[in-house]
């Protein structure tokens, strides 16, 4: 009888003893996420990670690596922020839209894409048919709020905004204004990207004005960009965003401008290519690479018109 | 008391000389079961579940077991088609056969030639590459473009173009109606998707594409560009070929002014023919031009196929007649090559069709 009061009481006494030890509550919390899946435990924001990535890895965006790493802290340091993060890409094809997008997801969770907290909308597969918005504009609010309620820290990402049909996206007005409430959830934890070209040309003359008036690169600053990538985008009928309330109710947190590339940005994204596959030391293919590009505007050649897209394809031809 | 003195004896014995081998059994039953999963139950696999890379777990498991049974085990195993070098069976990425085929049996396209090789050769060594491979020939009827994909099917995939691993699409068969074009797109993704589940090296040739309706293009855009994974599926070691007309006039104008100017066939270089091409395929009408394909710089590389001269045609026929076993004189030669058609009208440089319909022409010269 003895023996069996005490194994009775034996393990609520090892809780008890266990639960006011600070080391035993890690080990419960890291029992528990081994067996739950709850999305606090994969969401392992790496900051100094995400910051040494956009240094290494993206050439020649100054301004993208400088308002990333300044939002995303911004918005990480806080436990309950008063509106979600917006973030709206803008530049030409091939300058590291996509690229910065899976940094992110891959620094916050871990694995890039492979995440089921990480959604990516692209219009051309998911909304293909522009007669059945209305029915597209259900299906995307039913899975974002399905979604804001299993995981509140959840990143979605709208890609190729310029084929986004007319009128979808203002569906999610509401989740991006700090004054919703969708229920059992603090949504104001998510993180929305919007992925564009729209914008591009004032990019593309603001950073050839520089080039040719001999101002540095580096010098070029968001102001001048901003107030042309708003309307532009605010009055593109290909835009997506066209006369839409998420801009004209400044909900987009902050714009994200992607300079186009020039001829060392190329050789520099050739350089990495080929050291990824161990042949550093050539550095006649990375220049060889770098000459076959096309390059616009027609006088002047000064930019690489499909940007780093082309690279490893032709790493290949010419190694 | 006996019993634990046993169960002490046991783990004491079991610490020391690992006689139970649980973590080798684990792993020969994970490995058993996802072979199950994947290949008899047909769940959905990706490669680090579905491929034998893995070596079947024969010497660790019993090291008293008899090897016999073990290698006739293998053995089994082996012949039901699982145990290759290259991981998975139905590939065999033979790149030194596609060289070698390239050289000998492809007359007179020395870029086509060069690049093919080089793209194909690259994108299998480099397991990490960030998106398929698309390839678009360009060129006249007759010069070699659905020569040279059979080649690639049969040198990179263990039953060529009947493997599991390789579809065709031929536009004006399998797309024919217009108004079906809603229809057409679904039916495509979902082959598409279905194939790649199965087989992530997937080649998909889409002959004629210049009739491709672009929507339809457009349809398959997303699978084509630098993504992680769409929908959960990975298409980053698929490959795309695209065979066109299109550009074949401004590939057939290069060559002329080539042989004009009297420089040698073999000078005219990419960097001659690609701009070209990319300007041209961008203005013609048709749905492979107007699509997003070529402005959104999804296509690795354009590949020409330039126009077959005289010698090249005699070539072809040689290869003909080496086929039936047989071995032609030069006369011979000269007369079923004289058969074709040549352009232009004053210089009679250019085959018209190519090699096209020359295994049927020889029957007329049989020795």
């Amino acid at each position: 009888m003895a023996l069996t009061l005490c194994t009775c009481s034996m393990p609520s006494l090892l809780l008890l003893i266990c639960s006011t030890n600070l080391i035993c509550a890690f080990e419960m919390k890291s029992i528990y996420c081994k067996i739950s899946d709850s999305c606090d435990c994969d969401f392992s924001p790496n900051m100094r990670g995400l910051e040494w990535d956009l240094y290494k890895n993206l050439y020649g965006q100054h301004l993208a690596q400088e308002i990333m790493s300044e939002a995303v802290s911004d918005f990480l340091r806080k436990d309950s922020p008063d509106r979600p993060l917006v973030l709206s890409f803008h530049g030409a094809s091939g300058t590291g839209k996509s690229l910065v997008s899976s940094m992110l997801g891959r620094h916050l969770y871990g694995s890039a894409m492979g995440s089921p907290y990480i959604h990516q909308f692209v219009p051309t597969l998911h909304f293909p048919i522009p007669e059945r918005v209305q029915l597209y504009r259900l299906h995307l609010k039913r899975w974002i709020e399905g979604n804001l309620t299993t995981c509140a820290r959840s990143i979605f990402i709208f890609d190729e905004m310029e084929k986004m049909p007319l009128g979808l996206i203002d569906v999610l007005e509401p989740f991006l204004g700090p004054s919703h409430v969708v229920f059992q959830t603090n949504y104001r934890k998510a993180i929305y990207i919007f992925i564009s070209t729209a914008g591009e040309e004032v990019i593309n003359r603001v950073t050839l004005e520089a080039r040719l008036s001999g101002r540095e690169r580096e010098e070029i600053r968001l102001q001048e960009l901003e107030e042309g990538i708003t309307q532009a985008v605010f009055n593109n009928t290909n835009s997506g965003l066209y006369h839409s309330r998420i801009i004209s109710e400044k909900l987009i947190t902050r714009y994200v401008p992607f300079l186009p590339l020039c001829h060392h940005h190329v050789e520099r994204c050739a350089r990495r290519d080929l050291c990824q596959r161990g042949e550093c030391h050539r550095t006649d293919v990375a220049m060889a690479v770098a000459n076959a590009m096309s390059y616009t505007p027609a006088d002047g050649k000064h930019f690489s018109s499909t940007g780093c897209k082309m690279v490893p394809a032709k790493v290949n031809l010419y190694l | 008391m006996r019993v634990h003195a046993l169960l002490a004896a046991l783990w004491a014995a079991s610490a020391r000389a690992h006689f139970f081998r649980f973590d080798s059994i684990s792993n020969a039953s994970a490995y058993y079961f996802y072979y199950v999963y994947c290949n008899i139950w047909e769940g959905e696999c990706q490669p680090n579940q579905d491929d034998a890379s893995q070596q079947v777990p024969s010497r660790a498991l019993w090291p008293r077991f008899p090897q016999d049974y073990v290698r006739v085990l293998a053995d089994w195993y082996c012949s039901v088609g699982q145990c290759c070098d290259s991981g998975d069976c139905r590939i065999a990425n033979n790149v030194t056969g596609l060289a070698r085929e390239l050289r000998q049996k492809l007359h007179g396209q020395h870029l086509a030639q060069a690049v093919v090789l080089k793209a194909v050769q690259g994108f299998i060594e480099n397991p990490e590459s960030d998106k398929p491979l698309t390839l678009s020939f360009h060129g006249w009827s007759g010069t070699g473009k659905n020569f040279v994909a059979r080649m690639v099917a049969d040198s990179l995939y263990r039953d060529g173009v009947k493997s599991e691993c390789v579809r065709l699409f031929i536009a004006p068969f399998h797309f024919p109606h217009l108004r079906l074009l809603d229809v057409y797109k679904g039916q495509l993704r979902e082959a598409i998707r279905d194939m790649v589940l199965r087989c992530p090296q997937t080649l998909f040739i889409f002959d004629e594409a210049e009739k491709l309706h672009p929507g339809l293009i457009d349809a398959i855009k997303p699978y084509m560009n630098h993504y992680d994974n769409v929908d959960g599926v990975s298409y980053r070691r698929a490959i795309f070929l695209f065979l066109s007309n299109i550009g074949g006039a401004a590939i057939n104008e290069v060559a002329l002014d080539f042989w004009h100017s009297g420089q040698n066939r073999e000078d005219i270089g990419m960097e001659d023919l690609e701009h070209r091409l990319r300007a041209e395929a961008s203005d013609a009408p048709g749905g492979f031009a107007q699509s997003e394909l070529l402005s959104g710089h999804l296509v690795d590389f354009f590949v020409p196929f330039l126009p077959l001269e005289y010698r090249h045609v005699k070539l072809c026929a040689r290869d003909a007649y080496a086929a039936r076993g047989l071995e032609p004189t030069e006369a011979t030669l000269d007369e079923v090559a004289k058969t074709m058609l040549y352009v232009p009208k004053e210089e009679k440089l250019f085959s018209a069709q190519g090699c096209k319909s020359i295994p049927h022409r020889i029957n007329f010269f049989m020795p």
